[in-house]
């Protein structure tokens, strides 16, 4: 990889890249670890991983534009059972069709048909992506998403099917009977195995400098992360704001709070135990706050945001969290999860 | 009579934690059980909110086909809509309240309901039920089974997380989420060790 | 404080360690694959063998592409594979011990940094996956082809069906393994004086101490709770001698990446391995279901040792508090 040192190299986020490549780097499955259980317990064939696919790519697809458009004033609660609403609508008749065809594969798949409707797929998908941003890019991720789950999926059931039976769509290729692969067990192995193929694909694509519209941070030679970890930090110096929340999450150096935070007497106070619901920040708060030079001026909303856990953290702490926030707090979550890549990059090479 | 029932009534939760271990044996939640050992908090109540919703979502579809006959006899769609809708109402009806009333842990609850409740492995609980013909003791204890087996899970990879955070041996291709689904794997093949087979059956037909 | 395993340290800094106990643990075992050869026939050695050095293809080629450095050469390859075709029956086709040892090392030990570093014991793993995979292979147990067996039915299966069969009192008959069973496993006189030995040798006594603890929590049990209508001795007789129960809690139990550190926390360990080992007797699917209970075990442990470390956190921090207050 050769090292671009006179080139000024620019900022770069996540907009950047090719909206398909999500498919691959934060495929669903392998990197989030979403959706696993039709993918585990259910995808033993190529006809059923099929099913499976197009089910959770179809109830994704109509999930994230509708989250974007409409859903996205109504609390998160009441959001998670409007997915599951459309879930059901989507699969109901699907069943009703299927067993009037009298298919096979809905006697294969048992329970875990009408289970598809409750695939945690859409829900996180949603409350992580499609919340915070427009209808065009929730379409394009939702795609993506269903382009990166339905692969995965047709690709364990080609793998289980073809271990378990030794045959190819249902047509016997070779004798082959190994049990322990239609069960999750195998399953678990399956995608456990093909996740670590992905992560070395993903490295040794990265090494060679090939893109694949890969998260551009991989690109850069070392020297120059620290270049573009820097412009990072610039952004946020100057909206006090972003600074202090990503001084709360731990990403910048403990120098960079400044030294009010530390007296304030509510940053004094112990955090709960368990983390506070961040309630939704007025957009006049966070004008506001950008103006601001002293942590004492900070509005008591932002105050208590510094005690939860913030950036990628808020998504993953389950889906109510991921209330509306302003565009400026989303952007301060998107530079952190373009830090943490770098930080994470960095630990991976020093190993 | 009441011994008896006890004695079915647990037979079918350990069934649930143990023997038919719907997390391991059947993949269901396998996305949330992953998720709820990430974090060091909240297992217990993810576990406890699943128990509760799980048994009493099985309990008002068994009551609902023992009012209603004819509830017996619809096709399997039809169950599950009912199903369905009967757990949503009761998703909705809590969070409505939770919402309405103040008190301490409100925003705590909410924030975990939505993954807790509406997941595959407590909407799995009725149409097990349903399947295995279980009346509504033990449909009942197959609820509360499958957050005690939610629980154990969860606790079983949150302390198989923290061991593999520990071991800087794992090669960099693995680390992360390959290990955890490896390790995962071997203990659903460790819990396969009652069932001898996959809990749904799945994987006879080509 | 006990703290749950970081066990790497060693692998980096001394793998002499891990080759000694290693050639150890081959030497201990040859004894088991003489009776075997005994019984039945050169089978037993060419299926022994065959695994080991799949085993240990499978870990050189895997070290060198995966972990970046040589690891074959702790011998812990060899053992597991030799481990693995033990269990076996010895009518085993060859490939059924290949396919066994390869997922021991390539799915239990290799993508989680090798010898020291698997959280579950390889052998055992490897035996489970092809008892899920292979049920009819890997229970369809031949006779020796010296003795006639009184019995052409395994004591595992005998016991699952509640059968007692009186020629379980013939001491000599079950001890020196005579019954229909796994290839390398039959032989409990020859378990009893390994384990005796592991008592001697230096480095391995707090192990042993797990295995006893594994055979005495097994042997409670079966005296509780028989299966068979005989004596409640000859239940502990028959469930100690069948299938792979014995071999289990002397060879494999004491892996050094698994195994606690402390000998009260071994002691328990192995205590919580034998219970499990008989639950899954008593309610699992398989005859045998010794490599089941320590993979579960192997989960169970250091969510035990992590809930004590942090009940001994709080009631330190407890009483930190109250110092402080009767300070105040």
């Amino acid at each position: 990889m050769a090292a671009k040192k006179e080139k000024e190299m620019p900022l770069i986020t996540a907009k950047e890249r090719h909206w398909l490549s999500d498919a691959l780097i934060a495929n669903p499955v392998l990197v989030q670890a979403i959706g696993l259980a039709p993918v585990v317990a259910v995808a033993t064939s190529l006809r059923a991983a099929l099913v499976i696919a197009v089910v959770a790519g179809v109830h994704l697809l109509l999930c994230e534009p509708l989250t974007s458009l409409l859903l996205r004033r109504l609390p998160a609660w009441l959001r998670v059972a409007c997915y599951y609403v459309l879930g059901l609508a989507l699969v109901v008749p699907l069943q009703y069709v299927l067993r009037r065809m009298d298919d096979p594969i809905v006697a294969a798949m048992d329970i875990f048909l009408p289970l598809l409707a409750i695939n945690s797929l859409a829900a996180v998908r949603c409350e992580r992506f499609a919340v915070l941003h427009n209808t065009p890019a929730c379409l394009k991720d939702a795609a993506a998403t269903a382009v990166g789950y339905g692969t995965v999926t047709v690709l364990v059931g080609v793998i289980r099917e073809f271990l378990g039976h030794g045959s190819f769509l249902g047509r016997q290729v070779i004798t082959f009977d190994v049990r322990g692969i239609w069960m999750p067990f195998g399953g678990f192995l399956v995608v456990g195995v093909l996740a670590a193929g992905l992560k070395l694909l993903l490295r040794t694509l990265s090494e060679h400098g090939i893109v694949v519209g890969a998260h551009k941070a991989m690109e850069l030679a070392p020297e120059d992360r620290e270049v573009r970890r820097e412009k990072t930090r610039k952004l946020f110096e100057d909206a006090e704001t972003r600074r202090q929340v990503l001084s709360a999450a731990g990403v910048l150096p403990p120098e960079n709070p400044p030294e009010e935070a530390k007296t304030e007497p509510q940053a004094a106070e112990p955090p709960p135990e368990e983390p506070a619901h961040p309630k939704p920040i007025p957009a006049e708060a966070v004008a506001e706050a950008e103006g601001k030079k002293t942590a004492a001026a900070l509005p008591p909303e932002l105050r208590e945001l510094e005690e939860t856990e913030f950036g990628g953290l808020v998504a993953e702490a389950g889906y109510a969290d991921a209330e509306p926030v302003s565009e400026g707090v989303a952007a301060a979550m998107e530079a952190l999860e373009e830090l943490e890549a770098l930080d994470e990059l960095e630990q991976e090479e020093s190993k | 009579m009441i011994r008896e029932q006890l004695m079915a009534m647990l037979t079918a939760a350990l069934y649930a934690v143990f023997l038919y271990n719907l997390v391991f044996s059947g993949g269901l939640g396998a996305t949330e059980i992953i998720r709820a050992a990430k974090k060091n908090g909240g297992m217990l109540t993810f576990s406890l909110l699943i128990s509760v919703f799980s048994a009493l979502t099985a309990a008002i579809c068994r009551l609902l086909t023992v009012w209603i006959p004819k509830l017996e006899t619809v096709e399997f769609q039809w169950h599950v809509l009912l199903y369905g809708s009967v757990l949503l109402v009761l998703y909705l009806i809590v969070c409505t309240t939770l919402s309405l009333v103040r008190f301490k842990a409100q925003a705590y609850l909410l924030k975990y309901m939505g993954m807790a409740v509406l997941n595959t492995l407590v909407m799995a609980v009725p149409l097990l039920s349903f399947q295995l013909g279980y009346n509504l003791p033990r449909t009942i204890a197959m609820g509360v089974g499958a957050g005690l087996a939610f629980a154990g899970a969860s606790l079983l990879i949150n302390s198989g997380m923290h061991l593999l955070q520990q071991n800087k041996a794992i090669p960099v291709m693995f680390t992360g989420v390959p290990a955890t689904l490896i390790y995962t794997a071997l203990l659903a093949l460790a819990f396969t060790g009652f069932t001898g087979s996959s809990l749904f059956g799945v994987g006879g037909e080509a | 404080m006990e703290e749950a395993l970081p066990r790497w340290k060693k692998l980096l800094r001394d793998n002499r360690e891990a080759r000694r106990w290693n050639l150890v643990s081959l030497e201990l075992t040859l004894p088991l694959l003489v009776v075997g050869y005994y019984y039945y026939g050169a089978a037993v050695p060419r299926l022994a063998v065959i695994a080991a050095l799949a085993a240990m293809i499978c870990e050189a080629v895997a070290g060198r592409l995966v972990l970046r450095r040589r690891t074959v050469d702790d011998w812990n390859a060899a053992v597991v594979g030799v481990w693995v075709a033990c269990m076996l029956p010895a009518g085993s086709p060859p490939w059924l011990a290949v396919v066994g040892a390869a997922f021991a090392i390539l799915v239990v030990k290799i993508p989680f940094g090798g010898t020291l570093s698997a959280p579950f014991i390889p052998a055992a793993a490897g035996f489970a996956f092809l008892t899920v995979c292979f049920p009819a292979r890997v229970f369809a147990y031949v006779p020796s082809v010296l003795v006639d067996p009184v019995d052409y039915r395994s004591l595992a299966s005998l016991l699952r069906g509640g059968q007692f069969v009186p020629h379980v009192r013939n001491i000599s008959y079950v001890l020196l393994g005579q019954t229909v069973g796994p290839m390398g496993t039959g032989s409990l006189i020859v378990i009893a004086a390994v384990l005796l030995i592991s008592f001697l040798l230096k480095g391995r006594r707090t192990a042993a101490l797990a295995s006893l603890s594994f055979l005495a929590a097994a042997a409670l049990l079966a005296f509780a709770f028989p299966r068979i209508a005989g004596s409640r001795l000859d239940s502990v007789w028959m469930e100690l001698c069948s299938g792979s129960l014995a071999f289990a809690a002397v060879f494999l139990l004491p892996d050094p990446a698994t195994l606690p550190r402390r000998w009260f926390t071994r002691a328990g360990y192995g205590a919580m391995a034998g219970v499990l080992a008989m639950l899954l007797r008593y309610l699992g699917s398989y005859e045998e279901s010794a490599c089941f209970a320590l993979l579960l075990a192997n989960a169970a442990m250091p969510l035990l040792i992590r809930a004590k470390n942090e009940i001994a956190h709080l009631k330190v921090a407890l009483a930190q508090k109250k110092q402080r207050e009767g300070v105040a």
